[in-house]
């Protein structure tokens, strides 16, 4: 209601509001610091007394840590572990190269941008066709983009499979090309829905007017249509990429070494001693959301005016 | 028909059997033909009999070798050249790497063979290979899952029938000084009469426990090696040991989800009743197993309230090695860690001059007397197996790989490494460890753990094990936080376990069964009276 006050009571909602969405990134944020006997800790370790970078270093330059634990000189020659010098006060066991230290995440942060990008590129430019040919054109009737929507009606487990099959065949298995074309086909039916949403409360005369005025079709839908729907566009783009950028199943079985991404990587932090590496896994999934947050600031304006475009009916 | 028209009827026949070939007409008639192919393979069965047994036959003159290791690498040597692919790919569950890459480039240089080592999560391994049962792609040579995967990887083609290569290549694991011992030979590697994995790591159960604390109280053992002999006497340690006021527990036991059942197993089972029974009825509803729920129920006033949360690493990390229990049933690792204070951070694992632990005991799992006999069931969760694929391009090589890495001299040096988890099992790593590796499991550990080795029983190794584990597990949680009645949760996962069966057909699962029960210890055989079933 216009000029409605903004009431104690709505500040107490806001602020619970709040805390519900924020305090998993704040939980997680916390673990990234702390050492590995504070983890799972009853009661519970909210801010760590002893904070370490230790986790960020296991994510990040394992190989520092590496040397810190006597680094690769604990081999010799043979390949075979030197005894430990420490051994009379109880160092039992010998070596220390755990798969954790042998190879930082960079790889698989990489792999994420570079899908996540790709993927959610191809997924937008098919999915921006698709919504001005239906939208527009009513391309293919008014079943179309149910149809379209339907790919998404089945848990992605039941295509697994069949991709692992096909992607072997072709010789797409633990490709970046491969996954992208799977990211942009499981992204589509979303993309192409919410786009059709945004040009649907597009006026189509304005459109009509700039075809009068001598542009073709195409320019018509690049220099007119295009801008005017940036803010819907630039949110479905961030949509997208966010799904892409968290995509664990496909990640996990379509590749083997060649090709990671953060999710998988982080369900690989395990050792013998210390289970799954929380830390890390808080760690790494820290280092993740901060391209999300970098491009969520510089497109905000937009991102703003995306998620409202709609929202008043003409 | 005289004598001497009969010798030459079959002197033709043989004429023209053998000599059709060299007709001055060529003429073959269809029954020449036939008889000839007969008469072939007459010849290369026969052959091929002689040969098998001859001393320089074909097949061992390049299988020879004086150990496991070296056999594996000469008749690696041979494959290397036709090899079709000349690296071997390996799926292995995160954590274990430290158990094969320091060692990749020395087996390079032996074969020429070189070796990919391909990590998943570890919790994915399992799916990972169904997945490629169903793809086929070959993109793996070998795989490393538990033996609970096996009946699945057999059942659905991906894993190669390793008997032949045994036969041929001798990994000294089911017999020799070196061997594997019974029974975990058996269950750890074969189903269905088949061996479809090669063993590469030791996880039977035992018990950890304070002997600083219980000589400190003048409590003694129940006999060697052994600190209760009974499920009764742990009882009494759990309950007499516990110090809350203090935050010391008499018993850390698992009660969290996937970790809780491994309790149950190993209790349940040495009343001499087993998972199911002659026909594949699920015997979790049985008298004794709700027994044993109800005294796993009853023991939670001495286990920390946290172990509904923790797994095995933990309520170790958080618990034992800080010296906060008394006893924990645990992986050999536990052992190893918890005697390892300068990589674990223990606290309990000083040592005397002999480098032999004083704060900390091991001994057998704890049993039952039925008919007049003790019996333990020491559970053996997990393990490690080397799995062929059936659809790599290369599987004698991958399989000679994983022969040379788990042969009795290689799997002292790989095993001790810290940055991998698998642990002893072949009989040399008990009986005569090296420096390195007694350093690495000290005192009277692998001792103790070779007496156990006759105790030791499976998880449930059937097709679908995953989904029987999980019926018993998510029932087991109901009971252990009061959601259910100890009763009421075991019918209920029995009713599950019986519906599993009859989904993947009852007739072949009691078979899968039958071959597992027989596959138990001499003891648990007798007292389940797995002799009388047919």
């Amino acid at each position: 209601m216009p000029g409605q006050k903004f009431t104690w009571y709505n500040g107490i909602g806001l602020l619970l509001a709040l805390i519900f969405a924020l305090f998993p990134v704040l939980w997680m944020l916390s673990t990234s610091f702390k050492p590995s006997d504070e983890w799972v800790k009853v009661p519970a370790v909210w801010v760590s007394g002893k904070p370490t970078i230790d986790n960020y270093l296991t994510v990040l330059a394992p190989e520092v840590l590496l040397e810190d634990r006597g680094g690769l000189d604990q081999y010799d020659e043979d390949g075979n572990l030197k005894q430990r010098s420490d051994e009379s006060s109880g160092g039992g066991a010998q070596g220390a190269i755990a798969d954790f230290l042998t190879k930082s995440a960079w790889q698989s942060i990489y792999g994420s941008l570079i899908l996540a990008s790709g993927g959610t590129a191809l997924s937008i430019i098919v999915s921006l066709m698709a919504a001005l040919a239906i939208a527009r054109y009513r391309f293919g009737g008014n079943f179309t983009p149910f149809f379209i929507l339907s790919a998404r009606m089945f848990p992605p487990a039941a295509i697994a499979v069949p991709f692992v099959i096909m992607f072997s065949d072709v010789g797409a298995s633990d490709t970046y090309w491969g996954l992208i074309l799977v990211y942009a086909a499981v992204t589509v039916p979303f993309a192409t829905w919410m786009l059709k949403s945004f040009i649907d409360d597009l006026p189509q005369e304005i459109e009509e007017a700039a075809m009068m005025d001598g542009m073709s079709r195409w320019k018509a839908h690049l220099f007119v249509t295009i801008p005017l729907i940036k803010g819907g566009l630039v949110a479905t783009t961030l949509f997208i990429f966010i799904l892409n950028w968290s995509e664990f199943l496909f990640a996990l079985v379509l590749t083997y070494n060649k090709v990671s991404s953060i999710p998988v990587q982080m369900a690989k932090y395990f050792s013998a001693t210390e289970g799954l590496l929380y830390g890390a896994q808080a760690a790494l999934a820290t280092v993740s959301i901060i391209p999300l947050v970098i491009i969520g600031f510089l497109i905000q304006k937009h991102l703003v005016r995306g998620l409202t475009l709609g929202a008043i009916k003409r | 028909m005289s004598v001497e028209n009969e010798r030459k009827r079959v002197l033709n026949e043989l004429y023209r059997l053998w000599g059709m070939h060299m007709s001055k007409t060529h003429n073959v008639s269809r029954r020449d033909l036939i008889k000839g192919m007969f008469g072939l393979g007459l010849s290369a069965t026969a052959i091929g009999m002689i040969m098998k047994n001859a001393p320089l036959g074909v097949k061992r003159a390049w299988a020879d070798g004086h150990s496991a290791e070296d056999r594996a690498v000469k008749a690696a040597k041979a494959l290397y050249s036709s090899a079709s692919k000349k690296t071997i790919s390996i799926m292995h569950p995160s954590g274990s790497g430290g158990n094969m890459a320091p060692f990749t480039e020395e087996w390079k240089a032996l074969t020429g063979f070189d070796v990919e080592l391909i990590q998943v999560p570890v919790t994915e391994t399992h799916q990972k290979g169904m997945q490629e049962a169903v793809a086929k792609t070959g993109r793996y040579d070998l795989m490393l899952p538990a033996p609970l995967s096996l009946p699945d990887y057999a059942e659905s083609g991906l894993a190669l029938p390793l008997d032949d290569y045994f036969e041929k290549h001798n990994p000294e694991i089911m017999d020799g000084p070196n061997r594997l011992s019974y029974p975990v030979s058996d269950f750890g590697q074969k189903y269905n009469g088949k061996i479809y994995g090669l063993y590469c790591d030791g996880d039977w159960w035992l018990l950890n426990y304070r002997a600083d604390k219980l000589a400190a109280a003048g409590d003694k053992i129940d006999s060697p090696r052994s600190l209760a002999d009974t499920w009764g006497k742990y009882d009494e340690l759990a309950a007499k040991y516990t110090d809350k006021a203090n935050d010391f527990w008499g018993a850390l036991e698992y009660r969290s989800p996937f970790w809780n059942k491994f309790h149950w197993m190993t209790r349940f089972q040495s009343k001499g009743v087993l998972y199911f029974d002659e026909d594949m009825n699920s015997m979790a509803d049985s008298p004794e197993s709700i027994e044993t729920v109800a005294e796993l129920v009853a023991l939670q006033d001495y286990i920390p309230i946290e172990n509904f949360n923790y797994g095995f690493t933990d309520n170790y990390a958080q618990y034992y090695k800080q010296g906060r229990g008394f006893m924990e049933f645990g992986w050999p690792s536990l052992w190893r860690y918890s005697a390892d204070v300068a990589g674990a951070a223990s606290v309990i694992g000083e040592r005397d001059s002999t480098g032999n632990p004083t704060a900390m005991g091991i001994s057998k799992v704890p049993g039952t007397v039925v008919n007049g006999e003790l019996v333990r069931a020491d559970i053996m969760p997990f393990a490690w197996d080397f799995v062929v694929s059936a659809h790599s391009e290369i599987p004698e090589a991958s399989y000679l790989y994983a022969q040379w890495l788990c042969g009795p001299t290689m799997s002292q040096r790989s095993i001790p490494n810290e940055g991998g988890y698998f642990d002893p099992w072949r009989n040399n790593h008990f009986l005569e460890p090296n420096a390195e590796f007694f350093s690495a499991y000290p005192g009277d550990f692998l001792k103790t753990s070779y007496e156990a080795v006759t105790d030791v029983c499976p998880e449930i190794i059937l097709r679908g094990g995953f989904e029987y584990h999980n019926a018993i597990d998510v029932n087991l949680s109901a009971a252990y936080t009061g959601q259910k009645t100890p009763e009421k949760a075991m019918k209920d996962a029995a009713k599950e376990c019986n519906k599993i069966t009859r989904r993947l057909g009852k007739d072949k699962q009691k078979e899968a069964w039958h071959n597992l029960a027989k596959m138990y210890s001499e003891p648990m055989q007798k007292a389940a009276g797995v002799a009388n079933w047919s």
